[in-house]
């Protein structure tokens, strides 16, 4: 017990000791400000971008993984997990090697979308990130669904397509909301691959995480403070949302 | 599954399209990782290699980590066996307190910490007692642990709950103390799920960077772990130094999580399996 006391009594203390730096005169003035709700709109939208493209690859990708339709076994598997397991700040440092050079490169030259240290940047960071973390949640999502119905499916005459549309995803549905939900939270708080990949520009790239840095390197810790406390909410909020859905995916 | 239908499903375009996805997506991850080389010429490697920085880089990392992971089995092994043991509000309560850390932007975690180290009181106490966390090497141990600790205690709590409680209770009534049913029936149970932990903990210590940068900041020397040497060299305009770095990191942190992962199905897979996926 003393242990865990000590756990818990010290981020509370981290906690009161920044409530307590900030004051809330300080924290309503600057939840006010109007740069705070741009650079968390700029969150928001981006990692909204970001969760939709990683779930329409994870969705698919993860229910062949839970089947284990994965051509290559088990080395591409591993290959599939490898983002999870490298820190994002090496993600973020590969990025950046990969679209600097062809074919990378020509996303830049050709199609013209300026990517490394611009907006699309952070997207393509916060996909790179997630996306293997969300086949992973989708994965034990659809490993929930009983096999038995979607066998009792195709032995119906339903095809694979039909069986995967009408029985496992509606099955295992709160399971994939809670993955969305997950996989949202986590690109909205992305920071390290993005100060690799991105770097954090004033009123260009400043997505809450970036601001909060940007505000220490010039010193207003308060702003910082507030600004966490914007994603602390959003974060506490997401997470009890998908512990909800996967505790009503568990019974029913 | 009645056979035959394996064929059928295998020619079916739904498989193919997803199956085709699949390809696509570890193309992409290979790309991600493999085309970097393309930049690095050997003359890098060997030049980064060889240098002095890079072993200081890397003798940092490995004995900040290694510290830090001790720091957390010591207190987290206990924390999440209580955890598992405190029901109701106050056990959710501590849980969801000591997983703020992960989801949090690692810039607020650093930011929190920077605030609460800086803070006068505590300001007078660190002096009293010799040493400061800010920009030092101690606070990367300090913003290595806050992010550690909340992966292990996650990781160790599940590895405690897929033991079974009665064995516990028959251990008890059976008369030994409830210390002694914890070394003797629980801990040897739980110890795939425990060295899991320890590895997912080390790694995510050795990972550590948003929050390292805000509370120790980039200092070439002093606080430059393997990725914040590697932020140093990106800045200075070093990239084949840089990707040199990031792949010592990518191996550090991949290769014992892959190691552990493995190996022989059943128990081991059971235990550690489920303390891997908690973390995640």
């Amino acid at each position: 017990m003393v242990p865990l006391a000590a756990l818990v009594g010290f981020v509370l203390f981290i906690l009161y000791a920044n409530g307590a730096y900030l004051g809330f005169s300080e924290f309503i003035h600057y939840l006010k400000h109007w740069r705070t709700w741009r650079c968390f709109g700029l969150s928001i939208a981006t990692a909204s971008i970001s969760a939709t493209i990683s779930m329409a690859v994870a969705i698919p990708v993860g229910y062949a993984l839970a089947h284990r339709r994965i051509p290559g076994g088990r080395l591409a598997e591993v290959i599939l997990d490898l983002p999870v397991m490298v820190p994002p700040a090496a993600v973020g440092m590969f990025l950046l090697g990969v679209f600097g050079i062809p074919p990378g490169q020509w996303v830049e030259t050709v199609l013209g979308l300026k990517v490394a240290h611009a907006l699309p940047g952070v997207v393509v960071a916060q996909v790179a990130v997630t996306l293997a973390f969300g086949s992973r949640v989708v994965c034990s999502a659809f490993s929930a669904v009983d096999p038995r119905l979607e066998q009792v499916s195709r032995t119906l005459g339903a095809g694979p397509g039909a069986t995967f549309s009408r029985v496992s995803v509606p099955l295992a549905g709160h399971g994939l909301m809670a993955g969305l939900l997950i996989v949202w939270a986590r690109a909205l708080a992305e920071y390290e691959a993005l100060m690799l990949f991105v770097g954090a520009v004033q009123g260009r790239t400043d997505v809450t995480p970036l601001a909060v840095y940007l505000d220490v390197a010039v010193g207003n810790l308060e702003w910082g403070i507030t600004d966490s406390a914007l994603c602390l909410a959003v974060a506490a909020l997401s997470v009890w949302a998908a512990q909800r859905l996967s505790r009503r995916a568990r019974y029913g | 599954m009645p056979p035959g239908s394996g064929s059928v499903e295998r020619a079916s375009a739904f498989w193919v399209a997803l199956r085709g996805l699949a390809l696509l997506s570890i193309a992409g991850v290979l790309w991600l990782f493999l085309s970097n080389t393309v930049l690095m010429g050997t003359g890098d490697v060997v030049r980064a290699v060889s240098s002095l920085a890079f072993w200081r880089s890397v003798y940092l990392s490995l004995t900040t980590s290694t510290v830090t992971t001790v720091v957390v089995i010591v207190f987290g092994v206990p924390a999440a066996f209580a955890l598992t043991r405190v029901g109701g509000r106050a056990g959710a309560l501590a849980d969801n307190l000591l997983a703020i850390p992960l989801v949090l932007p690692a810039s607020s975690v650093g930011l929190a910490l920077l605030v609460a180290f800086q803070w006068p009181p505590v300001l007078a106490l660190q002096d009293a007692v010799g040493f400061r966390v800010a920009y030092s090497q101690a606070g990367i141990v300090v913003a290595q642990l806050v992010l550690a600790m909340a992966v292990g205690v996650r990781a160790w709590r599940a590895a405690f709950e897929s033991v079974d409680r009665r064995q516990e209770q028959v251990a008890r009534t059976l008369g030994s103390s409830p210390a002694r049913a914890f070394f003797t029936v629980i801990l040897p149970q739980a110890r795939h799920g425990i060295a899991t932990g320890v590895v997912l903990a080390w790694t995510r210590a050795m990972a550590e960077f948003g929050a390292v940068l805000i509370l120790c900041s980039a200092i070439r020397g002093t606080t430059d772990i393997l990725p914040v040497a590697m932020l140093l060299d990106v800045n200075a305009g070093e990239t084949e130094r840089a990707l040199v770095l990031g792949f010592a990191l990518a191996v550090a942190c991949a290769a014992p999580v892959y190691l552990s992962s493995r190996g022989p199905r059943g128990e081991r897979d059971r235990t550690s399996g489920r303390a891997m996926v908690r973390a995640a």
